[in-house]
């Protein structure tokens, strides 16, 4: 079914669109959460508290890209639930992620007391990301969004391993580069 | 600025950018478009070719071209080989730990190993080693008996985080009679491999950090001693913690080790505790500082290296399998072993210790979409004094999960998702399936194996063994794919193996539950339905005489989370139920079986956090269930 015709029927109350998201994108969501929680039972409460809060904001909220719209709730909230349970469980690859994103803090940061224009921000991120050819933009998007292992991203790319390791370095790299330029500090 | 918080700046990313990078969506193109190595045989022929014309302009003989390559099966199952060994010498030397700059450190001759690590690390070989392909979550069903609840006569031992728990119990009545701070121990393990300036493996950054998962009991057969052992996220050490509770409540710590490695598994019997921990070589490691490539355990501030170590002729893993026997009572540790290689899966069972290793069963030099795998079992017996190591037996595909393994009567079942070769005209390529092996422990060798059974492109998902009977789940994309593959394994050498039809759900525990009976616990119609089952084995066939399926329902997967009584036969089960407009509420279930159907005798809101932590009993008329928010008990009256 169209999404427009699954954000119709949000709009009109009508609960078939719930099953109508769940059969179009509920394995979409079922594997940013899992990405994220590495565990089904932890993803299918997040995924499931996804369609409750897609319904409980369509309306207002009019979605121009439905996936996209409930890929960022259900990672937000998986995020949260990580951030819950990460004392008793804790997912390595993530940490790993935390571990690589944490160089893009600039040198001269103010630590927890710095302010970001978040649209100042937001433009910098996507022009960012607009000006990498596809093939890189994929890789950053698969790690640093998706949360993906880089053994998948070397799957899904066709790329041993090191030379995905390597991409994303040098990304990072660029990105920290590109921020200091339009005077972002993190 | 936290790292969370940096995470959440990806959320600013355009919607088109995250609707283009669907890792699913771009798998499926990536399976779609035919492997690139083709081009380079293009490139090879075409250079061939060319060279073939100057041969023929300037009179110099052809050259011949090979006989294509029929496609070799990725594994010949006939036995793996035997164990190179090193006997570390007597343990007394010292100051093995002492900094560099101490200059007077000792070291430890290990010439044979020294030298096979050397041509390990020097061969720039990839190695296979348990953080590549870790399923990320531990499995505490492999050991039902070590637990985070222990019960006396008259105490619980429970487990809530990072305390340990006393509660007196009298008829009905509960109290916290004691509490004892866990925490202290990790920091303990944190410091002391600060100390040791051990390097993350991966990152080669300082990794002085050991996160709490979690902690787990073993109750000495006298009672009057627990054992815990500390299982951190990602520590090199872990923690074993030792307790006098003859004179509860009061607690006394008796002994606290460490030893190299993250928690794998453990498991207790005859009042010793194994336990399993996965110990992977520094990269940076140096003869000068033993403990950077040689297991260990900690004890009077002295690091006590494995007293042997195992490793086969083909090194393919810098970590090791390391076993340490502990006595219960005393706390000592009465042999270690180490097994370098072996650090991928470790089940227990029958006086058996299976270790498993993964084998790269391809071509090094073609970039595979699937790589295949063979799996070689090593097995080492512990019953009667001393590990010894037996054999070794090697069959197709890999092992995802311990579930997938299963010893009975001298066999071990084993059940693999394999690798189907083929042609791709040049080189060979792979596709997945599922395989389920019987091997002869003794010999070990394979006697009767059903190889390749799945649809190709399918993995296997689940395998639950009840009885002489398996069932093997598989799925194509992490989605489970019908139908379900049910074997007999009645007669060891004949497994025959049928197809069923189409079944929605599938267990996550099969239990017995007695009077021929047994219970099964799983997913229903969709991934939010609990469904029970409860069948009874007639002429052979499986005769479903009860079937339940609650809605929008979360439950434990942990079956130490069940109360399972067969001889009152009542069954007992936390559960997450959802509704829309209304959210989750949490509630216990206790129901009782009359031979058609469950009554229900309990149905109340339960506080709880963790589903996964709830605990319960039955005795002297009550019941109790214990959670991480406290003990509740209800006074019952069990139908007979």
């Amino acid at each position: 079914m169209d999404d427009k015709l699954i954000v119709e029927m949000y709009l009109r109350r009508n609960e078939e669109a719930l099953s109508q998201t769940e059969q179009k994108y509920g394995r979409y969501c079922h594997y940013v959460a899992n990405n994220i929680l590495l565990s089904d039972q932890d993803s299918e409460e997040c995924v499931n508290d996804t369609y409750l809060r897609a319904w409980n904001s369509i309306p207002p909220t009019i979605p121009d890209n439905l996936k996209a719209f409930l890929g960022k709730i259900t990672r937000n909230l998986a995020l949260d639930m990580y951030d819950k349970n990460h004392a008793k469980k804790r997912n390595d690859a993530i940490e790993l992620v935390f571990d690589e994103i944490s160089e893009i803090i600039s040198d001269t940061s103010l630590g927890d007391c710095t302010m970001v224009d978040e649209l100042a921000l937001k433009k910098a991120l996507n022009e960012f990301l607009g000006s990498l050819d596809t093939k890189k933009r994929l890789i950053f998007m698969q790690r640093y969004w998706y949360l993906s292992s880089v053994k998948d991203i070397a799957i899904t790319c066709r790329l041993s391993e090191n030379n995905v390791k390597i991409i994303l370095s040098r990304l990072r790299s660029k990105f920290k580069k590109h921020l200091e330029k339009e005077g972002i500090k993190l | 600025m936290k790292n969370r918080q940096l995470l959440d700046i990806m959320s600013l990313v355009d919607d088109k950018y995250i609707s283009e990078s669907d890792p699913q969506r771009l798998k499926q193109i990536a399976s779609s478009v035919p492997p690139t190595k083709f081009k380079w045989t293009t490139f090879f022929v075409a250079v061939a070719c060319c060279l073939l014309v100057l041969n023929l302009a300037i009179f110099i003989p052809l050259l011949t071209r090979d006989d294509p390559v029929s496609p070799p099966a990725p594994s010949t199952p006939s036995g793996g080989g035997g164990l190179n060994q090193v006997q570390n010498p007597s343990n007394d030397q010292e100051d093995t730990n002492l900094p560099e700059d101490s200059g007077n450190t000792t070291i430890v001759e290990n010439a044979a190993l020294l030298d096979a690590l050397e041509k390990l690390f020097s061969s720039g070989a990839q190695l296979e080693n348990e953080t590549s392909h870790s399923n990320g979550e531990l499995n505490f069903n492999e050991n039902p008996d070590g637990d985070i609840i222990k019960i006396t006569e008259t105490h619980i031992f429970y487990l809530r985080g990072k305390e340990l728990c006393v509660y007196s119990v009298e008829n009905g009545e509960s109290t916290l009679v004691s509490m004892l701070s866990l925490g202290g121990y990790v920091d303990e393990m944190r410091e002391y491999v600060r100390s040791i300036g051990w390097l993350d493996v991966e990152t080669g950054i300082p990794d002085n950090y050991a996160y709490e998962y979690g902690w787990k009991m073993y109750l000495s057969p006298d009672q009057n001693t627990l054992t815990l052992i500390a299982i951190p996220g990602k520590s090199p050490v872990t923690g074993v913690l030792t307790l006098d509770i003859s004179r509860t409540p009061t607690v006394k710590v008796t002994d606290f080790k460490m030893v190299s490695g993250t928690y794998a598994s453990s498991h207790m019997s005859n009042g010793e505790v194994l336990l399993f921990t996965r110990y992977q070589i520094q990269k940076s490691y140096s003869k000068e500082k033993p403990f950077t490539y040689m297991p260990f355990y900690r004890e009077n501030n002295k690091e006590i290296f494995s007293e042997n170590i195992y490793f086969p002729n083909n090194i393919n893993s810098s970590s090791y399998l390391m076993v340490t026997k502990l006595d219960q009572g005393n706390a000592t540790v009465k042999e270690t072993a180490a097994y370098l290689s072996y650090s991928d899966k470790v089940y227990v069972s029958g006086g058996s210790i299976f270790l498993t290793r993964r084998i790269f069963a391809g071509d090094s030099s073609i970039d595979y979409l699937t790589v295949p795998y063979n799996t070689e079992i090593s097995v080492i017996s512990y019953g009667d004094g001393k590990l010894q190591h037996k054999g070794t037996a090697l069959v197709n595909g890999y092992v995802n999960d311990i579930t997938n393994l299963r010893e009975k009567d001298g066999m071990l079942l084993l059940a693999t998702t394999s690798f189907i070769p083929k042609d791709g005209q040049g080189y060979i390529w792979y596709e997945t399936s599922a395989s389920l092996y019987c091997i002869d422990i003794k010999a070990m060798k394979t006697v009767s194996k059903v190889e390749n059974f799945a649809t190709a492109g399918e993995t296997l998902s689940l395998v639950r063994y009840e009885g002489n009977f398996a069932y093997a789940y598989t799925s194509i994309n992490g989605i489970l794919a019908d139908p379900v593959f049910v074997f007999d394994t009645s007669d060891p050498e004949n497994i025959t193996c049928e197809r069923t039809d189409t079944s929605k759900g599938y267990p996550t525990s099969l239990i017995d539950f007695g009077g021929g009976y047994f219970i099964s616990i799983g997913v229903g119609s969709n991934s939010q339905a609990l469904k029970i089952d409860i069948y009874k084995k007639e002429n052979g066939k499986n005769v479903t005489v009860y079937s339940h399926e609650l809605k929008n329902t979360y439950y434990s997967t942990d079956c130490n989370a069940y109360y399972i009584d067969s001889s009152r036969k009542l069954l007992g089960i936390a559960m997450k139920s959802y509704e829309l407009n209304v959210g989750y509420t949490n509630k216990y279930l206790l129901l009782h079986f009359d031979g058609e159907g469950f009554n229900t005798l309990l149905s109340e809101p339960l506080s709880f956090s963790d589903k996964n932590a709830v605990r319960s009993y039955y005795r002297k008329g009550y019941y109790y269930v214990i959670t991480d928010t406290g003990v509740y008990a209800y006074g019952l009256e069990i139908p007979k």
